[in-house]
Order: C-alpha cells, then sequence, then structure tokens
C-alpha cells in the first residue's frame, strides 16, 4: 500500500524546499525583500515562477482526472488556462507595475476611498481564500494521507504547518525558488512522459486517439467537448472565467513585482507563456493515455 | 497612502494601443472555440483529414494555446524595443 519510492521522493522534496526557505529567511531584510524579493529575480526565473504557479494541483492532478473521465471535456480547461496570462500582460501587468504597488487593493485606493477599498477587498480576499486554500489542502492532504497512510488530520496539520513555514519565513524569495524547481519538476516530468508515449505509439498522435477511443466507454465522443452544449450559458460562463479568473489571482500579480524592471517582467511573462502553454499542449498527448495505462495493468 | 498627481496615474495607465488589439485577437479565437462547442459541436468533432481520427477541437484547441505565446511574444517584442 505505502510506496517507499514515493515516501523517499516526497521527503527529498520536502527538503529542498525547507532548505531552500532556511537560505531565503537569511536574505529577506526589508518588507521589499518579503514581499517581492528585493525585486531581484530575473526575468528567465520569474518566468518559471509563474508556470509554476500556475501548474497548480488543480491544473495537474485535477485535469487529469477530467481528461480521463470525459475526454475533451477537461482538454477545454487546459486551453482555457492558457488564454489568462495573455490578458494579465496585456491589460494590467504594466499598469500595476508603473504605479509600484504590492497588492491590486493599493493600486484601487490610488482612486477610491481607501477605508471602503480595504474592506471589501479583505472580504473579497478572505471569500477567494477559503475556495482556493480549501481545495488545494484538501488535495494535498488526500496525497499525503495516501503516500504515508496517517490520518487525514493529522495530514492536513502537517500541510498547513509546512505551508506556512515557507511564506512566513521564507517570504517571496523562497516560494519564488520553490516555484521554479516545482515548475522545472512538473515540466520535465510531462516532457518525458509525453515522448515517452509517443513513441510507443512511434509517434503517431492519431493512433494514440484510437487507443484512447477503443478504451473509453464513451468511445469516440470524448474526441470533442460535450459539456459546453449541454448547457451553452454555463459553458460560456466557464469559458470567461477560465479567461479572466487569472487576472484576479493575487499570488501571479504579485511576480511582476520581483523583477529589476519592467522590461525583465516583459520577458518573464514571455517565458512563462512559453513554459505553461508547452505545458498545457502535452496536456493533451499524456492525459489521453491515463485511461489507456490503467486499462492495461 | 498618499493619492498620486493626476498625470502620474496617466503615465502608470500607459497606452493601449498595443494590449487592445491582442487582447481582443485572443478573445475572438478563444470564444470561437467556446461558442463551436457550445453552439456546434458537431462541427468540432469532425475529423481533420477525411478518415483520420484527430478532431478540430485538438487542432482549434492547440492552436489557441499557440496563439496565446504568439501573441505574448509579439507584445513583449514590441513593448521591449520601444522602452
Amino acid at each position: 500500500m505505502i510506496n517507499p519510492t514515493a515516501i523517499v521522493l516526497f521527503a527529498a522534496f520536502v527538503l529542498v524546499t525547507l532548505g531552500i526557505t532556511w537560505w531565503a529567511a537569511k536574505r529577506t531584510r526589508s518588507t521589499e525583500d518579503f514581499y517581492a524579493a528585493g525585486g531581484e529575480i530575473t526575468g528567465f526565473q520569474n518566468g518559471l515562477a509563474i508556470s509554476g504557479d500556475f501548474m497548480s494541483a488543480g491544473a495537474f492532478l485535477g485535469l487529469s482526472g477530467l481528461v480521463y473521465a470525459s475526454g475533451f471535456d477537461g482538454l477545454v480547461y487546459a486551453v482555457g488556462y492558457t488564454t489568462g496570462l495573455p490578458i494579465v500582460v496585456f491589460l494590467l501587468a504594466e499598469r500595476l507595475r508603473n504605479l509600484g504597488r504590492f497588492t491590486f487593493t493599493d493600486v484601487l485606493c490610488f482612486r477610491l476611498g481607501e477605508t471602503p477599498v480595504r474592506i471589501f477587498s479583505a472580504c473579497a480576499s478572505l471569500v477567494v481564500v477559503a475556495f482556493y486554500l480549501i481545495a488545494q489542502m484538501v488535495g494535498a492532504g488526500q496525497l499525503i494521507k495516501l503516500l504515508f497512510g496517517l490520518d487525514y488530520i493529522y495530514a492536513e496539520i502537517i500541510v498547513g504547518a509546512l505551508m506556512i513555514c515557507y511564506v512566513m519565513f521564507g517570504g517571496m524569495v523562497a516560494t519564488t525558488w520553490v516555484q521554479i524547481v516545482k515548475a522545472a519538476l512538473l515540466l520535465a516530468g510531462g516532457t518525458v512522459m509525453a515522448f515517452l508515449v509517443m513513441m510507443r505509439f512511434g509517434f503517431d498522435f492519431g493512433a494514440l486517439l484510437a487507443k484512447a477511443v477503443s478504451v473509453h466507454p464513451q468511445g469516440r465522443a470524448i474526441l470533442a467537448p460535450q459539456f459546453l452544449a449541454r448547457d451553452p450559458i454555463s459553458g460560456i460562463s466557464l469559458g470567461l472565467a477560465l479567461m479572466f479568473g487569472t487576472a484576479g489571482l493575487p499570488h501571479i500579480l504579485m511576480r511582476f513585482f520581483t523583477v529589476p524592471n519592467a522590461r525583465a517582467a516583459r520577458v518573464s511573462v514571455f517565458w512563462a507563456s512559453v513554459f505553461m502553454n508547452f505545458f498545457f499542449a502535452l496536456v493533451f498527448i499524456s492525459r489521453n493515455t491515463t485511461r489507456w495505462k490503467s486499462c492495461r495493468c | 497612502m498618499s493619492k498620486p498627481a493626476p498625470d502620474q496615474t496617466s503615465k502608470a495607465i500607459g497606452d493601449v494601443a498595443l494590449g487592445l488589439p491582442l487582447t481582443l485577437i485572443l478573445i475572438t479565437a478563444y470564444f470561437g472555440f467556446i461558442g463551436l462547442g457550445a453552439f456546434a459541436p458537431a462541427w468540432l468533432a469532425m475529423p481533420v483529414f477525411a478518415g483520420g481520427i484527430t478532431t478540430w477541437a485538438f487542432a482549434y484547441g492547440l492552436l489557441v494555446i499557440a496563439l496565446g505565446v504568439g501573441l505574448t511574444g509579439l507584445y513583449v517584442l514590441i513593448a521591449n524595443r520601444r522602452s
């Protein structure tokens, strides 16, 4: 039941990331350091960190599950996720940076009354964080429970304590480097997996799809979106949420402050879009295989 | 926190002549995809090549993903040349 390889890898990852946090904590001196890594992250590093933020547990595990269960319906999410960052870049990022404030709330306070804006944004943040955090915590807790065979409640406490340590002691320097490590691991893993899968099918995408269709109970229906047409209004509403929801993610917007200048900020979003969109394109290949693999073993 | 002078705000808001058209292109392409899925799903289920298995859904989906990178690259290139 308990998988020793997985536990060793998990422990190694936790140790490495805690090491990064310890190293970052020694370097953090000011508010500027804590919130924005002192503006000392390079464009390329920041690009990797942004893609790390994006390729969350939801994007990775959730998408696999969706594609496994219903085929292309899951890939609609993959396409939607990739449209978010360009919108942020085109319309928001530069304006935020030029105003030189740490949060979106600070920007709104420029134009509007400070007290109501702060009260509203505190409420909005707590609501958003609750939904975001619950999903991530449940995912992480379930993972630890599976890996170590721990009680769910203890798994939750361990994960929660780790998360708080990372952010409280390491600030933005540590979170940035942890995201870089995570992005590199996910990109490398995704690429190797997609390559091996395509090799198994003689690099013929059609053959891979044919296999997926033959083992999936819904057959050819998995090759195109289904749920959008069942309820077009909620389909379009989901499309809107996927595209513009990104602009509301504070941890993504914060990333534009961690680089020294606007030029580096732009370079970083370019790298982020390359890595991220590459990753979600890989999802087109590797996730189709999940069903095929599970049928074989 | 002090309010900035109006000229500082307008400078910060910058020019949208570059970002806005790119946004519109991406929105058109992406909502074309979502719209087809919602109102003409049969079209997305058609194979790209007659008799083939890869559907337009895959081709169009990958196109939207590639377009995102392309437009971002274009934006960064033009904006960095200007500054």
